[in-house]
């Protein structure tokens, strides 16, 4: 349980395992061959910026139907909140045990939490605690085979 | 300052370092019309304290942005004696859609051009004649990525011409990561057990100067 200084406790969710995370990727971390066909994600996707204690997503399962509506949901949240996906930009999806997986299989064993912690403008937002930080070859293996799964913003509805 | 001057703007940048033929009679005949323009268009525009904080963080995004692509540019044409034209023209059109400020994140570094110059001196050393894929960390370093089939190799060019590279390829069967942060001289040495041709060989599409 999580507490709030003068709230009530608040329910944790853990993100279950089999369940996936859609994460925004700008233009600039998408692969890309030579003629700008994107062909990927970089593991630059998946750094943690100055001053972020973890990195955010969007948690899919949250919304109902198939999974071709549940990215369109995922999307369509993101767009509507204070992140406003450009044109070009992507979106990579992951499973979370996977994710997990890979993080501990590392020789430092990160053990993440990944939990849905709803915001004002994605109530599908879910954060990636205990995510690793300069840890790029990582983060490449994580881009390469395991958060991999692209889909483009100007393809989604 | 002559009547041309006063009319030369700033250049697009996707046309810098392209030749440029610009009819300047006709450039000439309209230089008292697009002035009045500009006067009437300031007086119409919202002061300072109107136009608000956003719109001023946009254009200097967008100034920041130009501002590189065109150090990019001039960089790049200090050593053009080295670059096939055909291969710098579209080295410039990734600049150019890298660099677009429609699909910057506004919260990104535009790339530093020490990064760019690293970048710059390892093509002229790798001589690769598939052009990479151009990426940006959010920190100001451009990225090279060249993806064959499954065997991808990634190379953040960072300052004082050192990289950081992944790569990751199928040898025998069998699957192979490796990476690195390698001063630009030693870059080929490091790469050459990996068999770098997978990634920068022809295809019979992009030629490179031998």
């Amino acid at each position: 349980m999580a507490r709030i200084d003068g709230l009530l406790p608040m329910a944790t969710t853990y993100i279950p395992a089999d369940h996936s995370l859609l994460r925004y990727v700008p233009f600039a971390r998408l692969r890309r061959d030579e003629h700008d066909t994107v062909v990927g994600v970089l593991g630059a996707a998946f750094r943690l910026r100055e001053g972020e204690d973890y990195l955010s997503a969007t948690w899919m399962e949250f919304f109902a139907g198939s999974r071709q509506d549940q990215i369109t949901k995922a999307v369509q949240a993101i767009r509507a909140s204070d992140l406003k996906p450009t044109f070009k930009s992507g979106f990579a999806i992951g499973l979370v045990e996977e994710i997990c997986s890979a993080c501990e299989s590392h020789r430092r064993r990160y053990s993440l939490r990944i939990i849905h912690e709803p915001q004002n403008d994605n109530e599908a937002h879910a954060a990636v605690r205990g995510w690793p930080r300069y840890e790029d070859e990582l983060l490449e293996l994580i881009a390469d085979d395991v958060w991999n799964k692209v889909v483009l913003n100007r393809n989604i509805p | 300052m002559s009547i041309v001057q006063v009319a030369h703007g700033r250049p697009d940048p996707a046309t810098i370092g392209r030749p440029m033929v610009k009819a300047l009679s006709a450039a000439s005949a309209d230089i008292s019309s697009l002035l009045l323009a500009r006067r009437l268009e300031s007086f119409a525009s919202p002061t300072p304290t109107f136009a608000g904080r956003p719109l001023v963080e946009e254009k200097n995004l967008r100034e920041k942005l130009f501002d590189s692509l065109a150090a990019f540019k001039i960089r790049t044409a200090s050593v053009a004696m080295h670059l096939d034209r055909a291969w710098r023209d579209r080295l410039f059109a990734q600049l150019d859609s890298l660099l677009d400020a429609e699909s910057w994140e506004a919260d990104d570094l535009p790339p530093t051009i020490n990064s760019f110059s690293t970048f710059l001196r390892m093509i002229l050393l790798l001589r690769p004649d598939r052009r990479p894929g151009i990426g940006a960390a959010a920190d100001g370093s451009l990225i090279a990525m060249w993806t064959a089939v499954g065997d991808r190799l990634t190379i953040e060019c960072l300052s004082g011409d050192l990289v950081r590279w992944y790569l990751s390829v199928s040898i025998d069967g069998e699957n192979e990561r490796a990476a690195g942060l390698t001063p630009l001289g030693r870059l080929g040495a490091v790469l050459s057990p990996y068999g770098p041709d997978r990634w920068f060989a022809a295809h019979g599409n992009d030629l490179h100067p031998g």
